[in-house]
């Protein structure tokens, strides 16, 4: 049995995103507001977890937003807009890391990964002080996600922080979906040490109960119903 | 979530993966939680979680940390980034100065597009976003050879979405020794361009209907007793405009935009200020003061610069150092962190914004131009993140603080251009 998941709007079977593209391609300033708003909140939330500070976090927003509409004509329409913006972002993102940091890139860390000593190795060397701006992420967990290397920072910023399914996340970050998930998994076991070392409790059940979480955090757009998920046998 | 169809045809059992431990089927974990594996998948990891306590600890960490982060709520961006995206796009700003403007330069296909139609549309705040990324124009002038009076006058011309349409006027070039101006101008905004002469400045505005015209002068004297210049000249001679009332000749104008404090440290004329002025109104006294020291202990552990002398001081503590032009980014981002961490809001200005103790700014310039060697130089550089302790910073002295004075030939390192002298203190 294969499942195919699919994505809709709340208007079914209209990708209003690709809507709004193709008005602002015309000079629909409306329609581009209308880009903007619905994924601002998303696209910025990724530059601030995964910079750390609020201020680059709005500079590399805006820079990807300007850089996104200034070359929708270059965007065709395989990938979804949704997409397609947040790798903007992510690029955006990482040159601001690459540019503002002398470490070794990390995929040459993330290569040397493999087996359970990894997990240790996910964390990258002792970052401290998180710019505690003006932000909501409960202090400790905004250290410990900052104190995750990049692949893995992104990989779950994206997926459990913004609910981008794995697939989408993998697109985003151009690597294989099992990347995605293998990244996840040792994250959120950094993230739990880096919690649990901090003083946080962390509310633990035994595993064994696989819960139904039908939808990831299924945050759609801004200022719309979140996209249903629908399953369809193929 | 989503079954890799290929991956199926390849392994059409995935739950023979399930054994060992959790590192050795990760994704399978992963899709296990969300519950998105077949039964007999399913079966084989309940089956193994039931007998290996590590591994059920070990996928209730990961359930727990899921949770926690799905649960975590989403930030408001800055209320502001809107407009700082669509008005960057309805009004993309020129690339570098340019001494003349070239006349085949295309307006983009959005900003073509928006012009005729944006009148409707544009959100009043726009406004702000023209205001910051509006035209500055600088005209340097070197008085003799002997001593060197930079004078620096700015104009700025707001438009309003009438002066929007008008032409640009390109600044005249005047004055003795050696000159330039340098005009930027905000997509379709008129440009209006000042020159200034050694002993005079005359400030020419044109503005059109509903725009906003301000005058900055901030003078350095290097020698004050040879200098004889006068600023306030920029005010009267701004000539006919329609200036709303209120707006002083003397206001300075204030820049919040990165890119554009950047742009103008390296441009910028000595000595430029930034001004951390409270985001919310101040609440109490107690607060304030809380504030100040925070700051100065701040400033310094992030510098290694020290405070000003009190005469040397602007409203509350005051810092200066000369800061090589190339770094002005590092400069606006550690001064950002900074300002982010106090919950402060970082200005640059070419004037003091308040009335200082040392008097008016030319003269609080003049004055610090007279303690130009004991300023020390301030390198900034960067490493990993933009966490505030992970910043470096380290100073030279360029000249010992406490020499009894400066050889004779002795130069200010803004004097020789590759530096700019910056001042930076704590607002009202």
């Amino acid at each position: 049995m294969s499942l195919r998941v699919i994505e809709r709007g709340p208007d079914d079977e209209i990708d209003l995103d690709a809507l709004f593209v193709e008005r602002a391609r015309k000079g629909d300033e409306q329609a581009l507001t209308e880009l903007y708003r619905r994924h601002q909140h998303r696209a910025y939330n990724l530059a601030l977890r995964t910079l750390g500070d609020s201020w680059d976090a709005a500079d590399v927003t805006q820079e990807a937003f300007i850089k996104a509409f200034r070359n929708l004509d270059s965007f065709k329409g395989e990938a979804r807009f949704s997409t397609w913006l947040h790798r903007i972002v992510v690029n955006a993102a990482y040159d601001h890391l690459r540019r503002h940091k002398a470490e070794p890139m990390d995929s040459e860390i993330l290569d040397e990964l493999s087996g359970p000593s990894g997990a240790a190795a996910v964390v990258a060397s002792g970052r401290q002080g998180i710019d505690p701006a003006l932000d909501g992420l409960s202090a400790p967990l905004r250290r410990a996600l900052m104190s995750l290397n990049e692949g893995f920072r992104f990989a779950v910023v994206l997926c459990d922080l913004l609910g981008f399914p794995y697939g989408d996340a993998a697109e985003i970050l151009g690597v294989q979906e099992g990347t995605i998930k293998s990244r996840i998994f040792r994250a959120r076991e950094a993230l739990a040490a880096a919690l649990v070392e901090a003083g946080y409790e962390l509310p633990v059940s035994r595993g064994d109960g696989a819960t139904n979480q039908s939808g990831r955090n299924p945050l759609g757009p801004d200022g719309v119903t979140p996209a249903r998920v629908i399953e369809e046998e193929v | 979530m989503l079954n890799d169809d290929k991956q199926d045809r390849m392994q059409p059992s995935p739950a023979d993966r399930v054994t060992g431990h959790l590192d050795d089927w990760e994704d399978l974990a992963i899709d296990y939680l969300d519950g998105q594996v077949d039964q007999d998948t399913k079966a084989a990891i309940a089956a193994h979680l039931e007998s290996c306590d590590a591994c059920a600890s070990r996928l209730g960490v990961q359930h727990a940390v899921c949770n926690l982060l799905e649960q975590t709520s989403l930030e408001a961006p800055p209320t502001d980034l809107e407009d700082r995206v669509l008005g960057e796009i309805l009004f993309p700003r020129q690339p570098a100065p340019v001494a003349s403007r070239p006349a085949a330069d295309k307006p983009s296909w959005w900003s073509m597009s928006w012009q005729r139609r944006f009148k409707a549309w544009i959100p009043a705040t726009v406004a702000v976003v023209a205001l910051l990324a509006a035209v500055i124009s600088y005209g340097v002038v070197r008085g003799d050879q002997n001593s060197t009076m930079p004078t620096v006058t700015m104009t700025t011309v707001a438009p309003g979405v009438a002066a929007a349409q008008a032409p640009m006027t390109e600044a005249a070039a005047d004055g003795s020794g050696e000159n330039y101006s340098a005009a930027k101008a905000a997509g379709p905004g008129g440009v209006t361009s000042t020159t200034t002469g050694a002993t005079t400045t005359a400030g020419a505005a044109t503005t059109a209907a509903g725009a906003v015209t301000t005058t900055v002068n901030a003078l350095a004297a290097l020698n004050p007793t040879t200098s004889g210049v006068h600023t306030d000249a920029g005010a009267a001679a701004a000539g006919p405009t329609t200036t709303s009332p209120g707006f002083a000749a003397r206001t300075s104008v204030t820049i919040q935009d990165k890119e554009l404090m950047v742009s103008e440290l390296k441009s910028a004329g000595s000595p430029v200020y930034f001004v951390f002025e409270p985001t919310a109104p101040a609440t109490g006294e107690e607060a304030a003061t809380q504030t100040t020291a925070d700051f100065a202990q701040l400033i310094t552990q992030f510098t290694g610069l020290q405070p000003l002398d009190e005469s040397l001081s602007l409203l509350r503590t005051t810092f200066a150092a000369y800061v090589p032009r190339d770094q002005g980014s590092q400069l606006v981002d550690l001064l950002r962190s900074i300002g982010a961490t106090l919950q402060l809001t970082v200005n640059m200005a070419l004037a003091p914004v308040e009335t200082t103790q040392a008097g008016t700014g030319d003269e609080f310039a003049a004055l610090l131009r007279q303690h130009a060697a004991e300023i020390p130089e301030m390198h900034a550089s960067r490493t990993p993140q933009p966490a505030v302790t992970d910043w470096t910073f380290t100073t030279s002295t360029l000249s010992p603080a406490n020499q009894a004075s400066a050889p004779p030939d002795w130069e200010a390192p803004d004097q020789a251009g590759a530096h700019v002298l910056i001042v930076i203190y704590l607002g009202a």
